[in-house]
């Protein structure tokens, strides 16, 4: 059962591996990126992050989906991890299981603007986003999981 | 109801509880400081917090900056207390841990334990960062 997904350029970190873990009660991470999955170092450091007592799995992009889509993930209490909205959108757009997305920091760039504290958005993503609300997946801007829920359409709009 | 107390010399308990909010976000704010300042004298806080906890209905946890400094030598005697424990070694690790776990019901003193363990597990040393750690899969 996917119990959470999350953007976060930073991908597994202090706060996603405490406070979201123990929150979502999650027994098994999946970070769904092409980069890490090359990269032994990162992919290392990663490892020495994991929280105690939980799974973590690292993917590309199109072995998340398939895993996915092959139902071996139904039995894990899931927590999704991508880099980027575009990442996230093509997760979206292959596994009708994911109902909400929470976006919890992107990179800041000349070409992005800053939509919360920890959000940057480019075009691209504006469109990414539109497109996961136009599946009726809920796209909200949180940190932590106490936070309240800042929608992302009313964020965008805002600025 | 729990009470999670940081007590320290100077400000390190503040600093503390501003880095668990970093990460924990609200649950932080639960958090009470005790900073020892300079010409204070740590038994006057134990004496203090004694008759504080002594009359209170509530758990009270309290983590102290470092084994055999002034503010655990005092605050330790509050662990005569049956509504207290008294921990050292405060670390962001183990704020955390306390934060996160503070209204499961299982907090006996072998939750304790166990949190000084994962926290010794938590102090590490790296030189040649080993790449060998095996990949995970789903099952």
């Amino acid at each position: 059962m996917i119990k959470q997904c999350r953007v976060d350029h930073r991908l597994l970190h202090g706060q996603v591996a405490f406070s979201w873990t123990a929150a979502l009660g999650a027994d098994c991470i999946l970070i769904a990126n092409d980069a890490v999955m090359k990269d032994d170092l990162r992919k290392t450091t990663l490892k020495l992050a994991k929280p105690a007592g939980c799974k973590l799995v690292i993917k590309s992009i199109e072995d998340s989906i398939k895993a996915l889509q092959s139902g071996v993930t139904d039995k894990y209490k899931l927590f999704i991890i991508t880099e980027t909205i575009h990442d996230m959108h093509r997760l979206v757009e292959q596994v009708p299981a994911i109902k909400s997305v929470n976006l919890g920091g992107t990179r800041s760039a000349a070409d992005r603007r800053q939509i919360s504290k920890a959000v940057f958005v480019s075009d691209q993503d504006c469109k990414d986003i539109q497109s996961m609300l136009q599946r009726n997946v809920e796209v909200e801007i949180r940190m932590v999981p106490e936070d309240k829920k800042i929608m992302a359409a009313e964020a965008i709009e805002r600025r | 109801m729990k009470r999670i107390l940081f007590a320290s010399h100077g400000s390190l308990c503040e600093g503390m509880k501003d880095s668990i909010a970093m990460i924990a976000g609200p649950l932080a704010e639960r958090i009470e400081t005790y900073a020892l300042q300079p010409g204070q004298n740590p038994q006057d806080m134990y004496m203090t917090l004694y008759e504080q906890i002594q009359s209170s209905q509530d758990k009270y946890v309290i983590l102290c900056d470092v084994l055999g400094g002034s503010v655990h030598n005092a605050l330790s005697q509050l662990a005569a207390l049956d509504n207290a424990v008294v921990l050292s070694g405060m670390n962001l690790a183990m704020g955390l841990d306390l934060v996160l776990c503070a209204d499961q019901p299982d907090t006996g003193l072998d939750y304790y334990q166990n949190l000084t363990e994962r926290a010794k597990e938590g102090i590490t040393l790296l030189h040649e960062v080993p790449v060998c750690i095996a990949d995970e899969d789903f099952d």
